[in-house]
């Protein structure tokens, strides 16, 4: 089978707001809506897949859902938190796009239809940070109801700005490719939860419910910034209302899921050409006593295009282009000018990279609830007296290693809310203080899954293992770090993606705790 | 070379506890084993409650502990390096008295269930053959 190439959407909307892929697509999306959810071929059959929660659904009272068996095996299986993110989502995809190319067929299309993708990362193209125009047309050109906008009269929510076009509800740092791109492993070697994670995230075994998000992991930015950003969260009256792309059970009812997701997949690729070292992982990590292996240990259930089912594991979705769904991306060089030359040194050719074991040195004692304004916590700090003092001695310096915030068991039944995070900050800061002590920014994508005692962690929320190496270092040159106690402040983000003193009042979000380690 | 240093500095056991903390878990897991199956094949006198009590817990160390092993990980990993294995003491303590608690009606239970070999009467050939068919 001759390899098939996925495009930029943007590239594709510059020809024409109804270029013949997103048309086909749009069309085929109506198609796949009007069969019953029982159908593995269907709009809804697909959608479950990634997660199905009967409270949620826009279409609960429309037609029968499958067998409860059926559901066991196939639906709710979405992968995250987990260095399984990456390759489960690409098998997801490339059975997604056989479904739609045969509806496409049937609707007299062209048989080498392909997924498109939405490059938000685009800094070529101003319009990058808002949707395709195709996404956000109420009608199609025959003047029928866009199944990108609408789906069975049911119109798909998104962040109101979202669909206005309004690029700010992006901001630049949720889609900067700087983080994951730049990072050298795939996954660490051990099954550490605090530290740096890699592109891929944390070695576990299957995990539906996300418990841990390395901040340079594609997945935290910019998957996880997306979900939260385009499908938002606003109120309507009395009631609060949340876009389907910001809750694993509705995201993948979004046409624009599928875009989002086939940019997250290129960036896989585009980070495996980056350099040889780039490579996905190949030998077994002992998680919590059992060893598995990244490329066989798990199999993943799938309907293919003709209903029957399929398991898979990620080592045959390794290569793209020789895979089973045989494709490639128009683009897959590295945005970052810097990795044009970059060499990596031949002891560095590891694909698992042993990450150096940190320690704790300091925790808050409370718990922290954010409801809208702006919440600081201070605990002390001790000297490393574990494996970074040894690290330390051993190099014959006295702080050779990394430093990371460690935002623990963030838990919310409700809210989404993004909150940034910042070290040190004065009591009044100024705009370049805020820039000076940024940290990141939690993506809450998830986090109603993560709080429920009777999901996978038992509702222990959500972690953020911020590095702040280089932050701490910047401080300390302008004489704000201190070695004996930290200042940790949450700035809720605002309606337009600044960072914002308050905004009005929303269901708590409660931080279990705040901690700093030493590597 | 590094690597070498830091090893040297740290210290070949501080380096095994740092990447298996759970180390010492697994040592008491084993003793129990041992412990476990130096009863049996011989006659077991339920003799007890507190007797039986003490075997059930030596199931629980010998079975139940190794599971443990990413709690450990993560109560070790989420606590200052000095206090790590104190953490996990607090942890496994919490984790045992569970099950200690889940096994003191069922060690009474045991020897309720185990009256014909001690009753004169429910020894009677026949009917204790009954007991031990249907009991």
């Amino acid at each position: 089978m001759a390899t098939l190439i996925r495009k930029d959407a943007w590239k594709l909307s510059a020809i024409s707001t109804w270029e013949p892929t997103l048309l086909w697509y749009a069309k085929a999306v109506g198609e796949m809506s009007t069969r019953p959810a029982m159908d593995p071929s269907s709009w809804r059959f697909q959608g479950g897949v990634h997660g199905y929660n009967k409270n949620t659904d826009p279409f609960a009272n429309t037609g029968a859902l499958p067998k409860q068996a059926v559901q066991k095996k196939f639906w709710n299986k979405c992968q995250h938190g987990t260095w399984f993110f990456l390759p489960w989502h690409r098998m997801y995809l490339g059975f997604f796009e056989q479904i739609v190319r045969a509806a496409v067929v049937k609707l007299g299309g062209p048989a080498d239809w392909t997924l498109p993708y939405w490059n938000y990362s685009d800094s070529s193209n101003a319009n990058a940070r808002t949707l395709p125009p195709a996404f956000r047309e109420q009608r199609l050109p025959d003047s029928s109801p866009n199944p990108l906008f609408e789906i069975q009269g049911v119109n798909i929510l998104r962040a109101p700005g979202i669909n206005a076009g309004n690029a700010a509800l992006i901001p630049p740092d949720d889609v900067r490719l700087s983080g994951c791109l730049a990072e050298t492993f795939f996954s660490p070697d051990t099954d550490i939860t605090v530290g740096d994670l890699g592109l891929g995230g944390p070695a576990t075994g299957p995990n539906h419910d996300a418990q841990v998000f390395g901040q340079k992991s594609v997945e935290n930015a910019p998957h996880n910034a997306i979900h939260v950003d385009v499908g938002g969260e606003w109120t309507q009256g009395a009631e609060t209302l949340r876009g389907w792309m910001i809750n694993p059970d509705t995201a993948a009812l979004d046409p624009i899921f599928w875009l989002h997701h086939a940019n997250i997949d290129r960036l896989w690729s585009v980070w495996n050409g980056i350099s040889a070292s780039n490579a996905d992982p190949t030998g077994a990590v002992n998680v919590g006593g059992r060893k598995i292996s990244w490329a066989t240990s798990v199999k993943f259930a799938f309907n293919n295009a003709a209903g029957g089912a399929v398991t898979m594991t990620p080592s045959q979705v390794i290569d793209t282009k020789t895979g089973p769904f045989a494709y490639d991306y128009d683009v897959t060089s590295s945005p970052l000018a810097a990795h044009a030359k970059a060499a990596v040194a031949a002891s560095e050719r590891r694909t698992m990279r042993p990450q150096p074991r940190s320690e704790m040195v300091g925790a808050s004692s409370r718990k922290l609830t954010l409801t809208g304004s702006a919440q600081t916590t201070t605990f002390t700090i001790q000297e490393p007296s574990g494996p970074a003092k040894a690290r330390g001695k051993a190099a014959k310096a006295p702080l050779l290693g990394k430093t990371y915030l460690h935002i623990e068991n963030v838990v919310s039944k409700e809210s989404h809310t993004t909150y940034e995070v910042y070290v040190n900050l004065p009591e009044e800061p100024d705009a370049a203080a805020y820039q000076e002590h940024y940290a990141g920014a939690m993506h809450l994508f998830g986090v109603r899954h993560a709080s429920r005692r009777s999901e996978q962690h038992a509702g222990n929320g959500l972690n953020f293992p911020l590095d702040i190496t280089e932050l701490a270092e910047a401080l300390r040159a302008k004489n704000a770090w201190d070695d004996k106690y930290v200042r940790v402040t949450f700035v809720p983000r605002g309606p337009g993606g600044e960072a914002n003193q308050a905004i009005p009042e929303h269901d708590p979000i409660k931080i279990g705790r705040v901690s700093l380690y030493r590597a | 070379m590094q690597d070498e240093n830091y090893a040297r500095e740290i210290g070949a056991l501080e380096h095994l506890s740092g990447r298996f903390p759970e180390f010492w878990m697994l040592a008491v897991s084993a003793v129990a084993w041992l412990a476990v199956a130096a009863r049996t094949g011989r006659h077991i006198h339920y003799d007890g409650v507190a007797a039986n009590w003490w075997h059930w817990m030596l199931m629980v160390a010998a079975m139940m502990l190794p599971l443990q092993i990413h709690g450990v990980r993560l109560t070790a990993e989420r606590s200052l390096w000095a206090r790590r294995h104190r953490a996990i003491l607090g942890f496994l303590l919490g984790y045992l008295s569970v099950w200690a608690l889940a096994g003191a009606p069922l060690s009474w239970a045991a020897i309720v269930l185990a009256i014909p070999s001690r009753v004169g009467w429910m020894r009677e050939p026949r009917l204790g053959s009954w007991w031990r068919r249907h009991g």
